[in-house]
């Protein structure tokens, strides 16, 4: 682990950005506490990563720490910490019983695997566990078996054959197996592990296997990671990192069709051709000056009238004066 | 904490003034002396800390278990009181 005390401000600052805390100011007063709180989330990360399938010794290691921090934090609430060691426990059963199925092969291989391995592991054990009288000096390798189930069906293995062996018995078809691989190869018998051949398996799960640490590190990390009809996809898994180049890729291939162009193209389907468009203007425009046309001659009636209308009550008005003054002067 | 103290009620109804530190909830003779040593003598000075760590209350709880060894209800008792009284004031 780093050492927290040689961090700058910054830097302890940005750790603990990077386990999602968004710390205060850093001073004098508050930098211990801060060192402790991103020291405590190392060691909480830590332990999630190695909860899944380490072996038990790591795990109990790590659940001791927690233990003391508990009763650091907590000296005056016992009670707590006693509820706080319940679940812990429990769960470390459930996983020292996986760790017992597979730790075996962790420990011995001082690899850390994570959980996807767990299933193919655990058949694998199994018939390492099988094997292992007589094929010791054999290594294993999670790759190799996913590359040997693959090549089981490609098209160039042939399906009479492999017909001819899930035939055979068990111990046949083992013999069978290791004579159609190379020798690097550890043979793939989980296509054929059936309910029946548990007992026999669970016979030997205390034997030891003896297996070498895997020298294929490149075909290790990265596995051709076809799915396989048993469901058991024995793929390492990947960094964020790897997982966001996927979308990468397929970005690429949509390239000539981005979304935009598809938009434009659609818009376009939905336009209507130029030629039409210049009839409907044209069609428009002699509309309108028909309209105009039209409406050019009537416009001249209503003000006509209007205007001699208008004309008209000058000559009313003094009529009426007249009347009023002939009135008067009678 | 299902009930508020007295001392608490009474801290949370005015601004803090010139307070000394022992005015705080769950800061009792003792602590207050603790702090006191160590230079936190007013209750300001330990809201100035307690604002600092942005009112965090993992890391208030922390910081004044190591300063003056509080036990849990007093860190859960002050930083309530102190947390409210910024509520109200700030």
């Amino acid at each position: 682990m780093v050492d927290l005390s040689s961090l700058t401000d910054a830097q302890l600052k940005s750790q603990l950005l990077h386990y999602g805390v968004k710390a205060g100011p850093i001073v004098g007063s508050t930098r211990a506490l801060y060192e402790r709180k991103l020291q405590r989330l190392m060691a909480h990360s830590s332990q999630f990563k190695f909860n899944g399938t380490s072996d038990a010794a790591k795990y109990s290691d790590s659940e001791e720490d927690e233990g003391e921090e508990e009763e650091e934090e907590e000296e005056d609430e016992e009670e707590s910490g006693s509820e706080q060691l319940g679940p812990e426990s429990v769960s470390r059963t459930e996983t020292s019983a996986t760790a017992r199925t597979v730790g075996l092969y962790s420990q011995s291989k001082d690899l850390i695997y994570p959980q996807c391995f767990s299933p193919a592991l655990r058949q694998g054990k199994k018939r390492g566990s099988l094997e292992s009288s007589r094929s010791s000096s054999q290594s294993f390798s999670i790759t190799e078996l996913v590359e040997e189930i693959e090549n089981r069906l490609s098209p160039q293995s042939k399906p009479a054959a492999t017909e001819r062996c899930s035939q055979m018995p068990k111990e046949k078809r083992v013999l069978w197996d290791l004579q159609q691989l190379n020798k690097n190869t550890m043979t793939n018998t989980s296509l054929y592990l059936t309910p029946q051949c548990l007992p026999h398996q669970k016979q030997t799960t205390t034997i030891k296997p003896a297996c070498e640490p895997v020298t294929d590190i490149l075909t290790e990390l990265f596995p051709d990671t076809v799915t396989t009809p048993t469901g058991i996809t024995a793929t390492k898994r990947r960094s964020i990192k790897g997982a966001a180049g996927r979308p990468v890729q397929f970005k690429y291939l949509e390239t000539p069709l981005s979304p935009a162009t598809l938009e434009r193209r659609e818009i376009q389907h939905r336009l209507v051709p130029l030629w039409v468009q210049i009839v409907v203007f044209l069609l428009l425009a002699a509309l309108l000056y028909l309209i105009y046309v039209s409406i050019e001659d009537p416009l001249e009636n209503p003000f006509s009238v209007l205007l001699d209308s208008l004309s008209d009550e000058p000559a009313l008005a003094p009529s009426s004066q007249d009347v009023s003054t002939s009135e008067v002067a009678a | 904490m299902s009930s508020t103290s007295q001392k608490h009620k009474e801290f949370v109804a005015e601004p803090m003034g010139e307070k000394s530190v022992m005015a705080l909830a769950g800061i009792g003779e003792v602590l207050g002396k603790r702090l006191e040593e160590k230079g936190f003598d007013k209750a300001y000075v330990v809201l100035g800390q307690f604002l600092v760590l942005k009112k965090d209350e993992e890391l208030f709880r922390d910081w004044l278990k190591d300063t003056c060894g509080a036990n849990a209800k007093q860190q859960g008792d002050c930083y309530s009181c102190l947390r409210e009284w910024c509520d109200s004031f700030l």
